[in-house]
This record gives structure tokens, sequence and C-alpha cells, in this order.
């Protein structure tokens, strides 16, 4: 073996430095292996708990149970879909009266956007979800019921609108809006924290 | 008693119990339906975190899958505690973790706490039953190092061998594997 090798071998077998994650290189490390109960509980066969890993599988899918499975998620998408889009419709009212100066309660509002972000979840529309938890992450924080800035509302309740314009895989320009939303939260609740 | 799973003709799906916990009613409600159908016999479910952890122990569930991102306590720290507590009746439980946040920062954090499958949104049949399957036939060795325990962070899939495969088949006898240290033996 050449020294170069020799010293590569000599730095890997210290301990690294960083602690990047739970538990550094070269501490001391047990390994378990537990029983693999579920196997043994499915094939209703004690012996298989010490089958620590099955070298083939043993498990047929029916095509048929695979096609009622995807047609379920095809139903939920739409109810989704639909639950989504008319909870938006919902938001429309308190948009209008922003617009004209009044203030609604803040806890109707929090209701509705939460509806839409449970909506937004199963369909995994990042767009929407993001400008919802980011509304959400506002309102939540409010010292009172009307303790808000009606242009953040705006702003959200604008983005959501028009969520057909924003890219689902986050394209630059939707990550501009999405980002710009949270900063805007960020910034008013640290504002709200420092006169508190 | 012989298998009744419609969907496996060696597996009885319906002794297990599994657990979702997702803060969307409708996620819950499509997730506890697709795995009744695939044929598991109990579905419970939670709506974050904090209360996950009561129900886990009083039904101590063969199975979870989570989400990643809940109020007041996220899929993460459900995950730790759910290894961590030592008042927890299984600690081995399969964990299976359902989330849009596909980041590889992501991915290390649920591995870091614990988790023992990644499953990525927008979920299909296909992928769910696999995770399902794969914690039944191929579960992971545990490991206990510093503060951390949980599955084995290293997973290769190039350690898994199939049936009528070998390791030294994996690579040529002539031609050192990757990473192998190679000798100089002048």
């Amino acid at each position: 073996m050449t020294l170069k090798e020799n010293d590569k071998l000599e730095e890997r077998a210290k301990p690294a430095s960083d602690n990047r994650h739970a538990g550094k290189k070269g501490d001391p490390c047990e390994f378990i292996s537990p029983p693999n109960l579920l196997l043994a509980k499915v094939t209703h066969d004690p012996n298989l708990k010490k089958i620590v890993n099955l070298t083939k599988s043993n498990f047929k899918v029916e095509k048929k149970q695979l096609v009622k499975m995807n047609a379920l998620i095809a139903e939920s998408q739409t109810r989704c879909i639909k639950a989504m889009n008319s909870k938006i419709v919902q938001v429309e009212e308190t948009y209008r009266d922003l617009r004209n100066g009044k203030k609604p309660p803040a806890s109707e509002l929090i209701k509705r956007v939460q509806d839409i972000h449970n909506a937004a979840k199963v369909l995994d529309h990042t767009p929407v979800m993001r400008i919802s938890t980011s509304l959400l992450k506002y309102l939540r924080n409010l010292s009172s019921e009307t303790a808000y800035a009606p242009d953040i509302l705006v702003a959200h309740l604008d983005a959501l609108f028009n969520r057909n314009a924003l890219d689902l895989k986050l394209d630059a320009p939707t990550k501009m809006v999405l980002s710009a939303l949270e900063t805007l939260v960020e910034h008013a609740m640290t504002t709200q924290k420092k006169k508190a | 008693m012989p298998p009744q799973n419609s969907g496996s003709k060696t597996y009885d799906l319906s002794v297990l119990t599994a657990m979702f916990v997702d803060d969307s009613p409708y996620m819950r409600k499509l997730i506890q339906d697709l795995l009744l159908l695939m044929g598991i016999g109990k579905v419970i479910t939670a709506s974050d975190g904090e209360s996950a952890l009561e129900l886990y122990k009083q039904e101590v569930p063969d199975l979870l899958i989570t989400d990643a991102s809940m109020e007041p306590m996220n899929g993460f720290e459900f995950v730790r505690r759910i290894r961590m507590d030592s008042e927890n009746p299984n600690p081995f439980v399969p964990i299976i973790m359902l989330s849009g946040h596909v980041e590889l920062a992501n991915i290390e954090r649920a591995r870091d706490n614990g988790v023992t499958e990644y499953l990525a949104k927008p979920v299909s049949a296909d992928s769910l039953m696999q995770r399902v399957i794969s914690v039944i036939e191929r579960p992971r060795q545990f490991v206990k190092v510093g503060p951390y325990f949980g599955p084995d962070r290293r997973r290769h899939t190039s350690d898994v061998f199939f049936e009528g495969e070998r390791r030294a088949d994996a690579a040529p006898a002539d031609k050192p594997a990757a990473g192998a240290a190679t000798w100089d033996l002048e």
C-alpha cells in the first residue's frame, strides 16, 4: 500500500468532527434486529419472526384492487378540487369587505383558509398550500380578532384567486410570489412582537 | 386461519392495525379508505402529533403513516417522540412519512428522526402498497448510536440480493468493487 493510501485509511478511521446528525462517526454503535412480527402476523406463521429480509416478495398485487384504489384517489381529487374552489369563492366576500375598508373578524377567515389548505393538501397543490400556510400563520398570531394589516390579507387572497397563474412545480416567478408573501408575514410578525 | 386479504394470495393484512396522522380531514379519509381497500383490518386516524401520541399508546398499531407538516406537533417531532419515548410500547414500529416536500433536506430530516420509509405526494395506489409491503418483507435493522435510535440510516440498494443472486456475483472477480481499497504490492 502506498503512503498516500495509508494516510487516507488513517483519516477515515478518525471520528468525524462534524455533528450534522445525531450520533457522530466513531460513537459506540449498538445494532438491534427486532423480530419480524409483522411478517409472522400476516402469514400466521410464528416461525417467520426470524426472517429479517425476504429475498423474494410473496406479495401478489391484484390489478382489480389497484384499479379500485386509483379510482378512489381520482374521486377524492375531484371532490377536493370542488371543495377548494368553492371555499376560495367563499372568501371573496371577506376580500370585498377588506377592499371596502371593513375589518371582518379573523376567526371567520381562519376557518375558511384552513378548509382551503386541507383540500390543497390532498391535491398536493404546493402554491395554494404555501399561501394558506403563510396566511394561517399570520392570522393565528394576532393579538386580537381585527389586529391585522388588511393589505397582507388582500395580498394573500389575491394570490389565491390567481392560483391558476402559479406553477405547481414552482417556477421562478411562482417562487418569487410565494417568498414575497412569506416574507411579508415574517416582517409583520416581527414588527408586531417588537411593538408588544 | 387462512389468509383472507383479497389483494394478496399469501398475506392476511386484515390482522393489522394501521394509524394515519394528518391534519387534513380529506387526506385522513382518503388514506384510511385506501388502507382498508388494501385489506388492512383496522385503520385509526389522528389530526396532529400530540393526539396521535396518546392514541398510539392506547391502540399500539402495527404500522404508522404520518404527514410531515402538522400543527401543533409536526410529523418529525412525532416520529422522534415515538422512537425516543421510554414509555412507548413498541419503539420499533415501522413509520412511513408521507410528504409533498421531497427536498433532500426534508428527507434527511425524516431519516434522522427515525422514519423507516419516505413516500412522496401525490400518493398513488401502487406506491402506497409498495411501501406497506416493504416494511413487512424488508424490516430495517435498528441502531442506537449516541442520541439517535431508529432504523439504520445506511441503506444501500445494491445490498439487497434476490433469489439466485449472490454477493460475489455483484462485482466481477477481476475488477475490484467501487470504493474497495487497492493494494500496491511493489
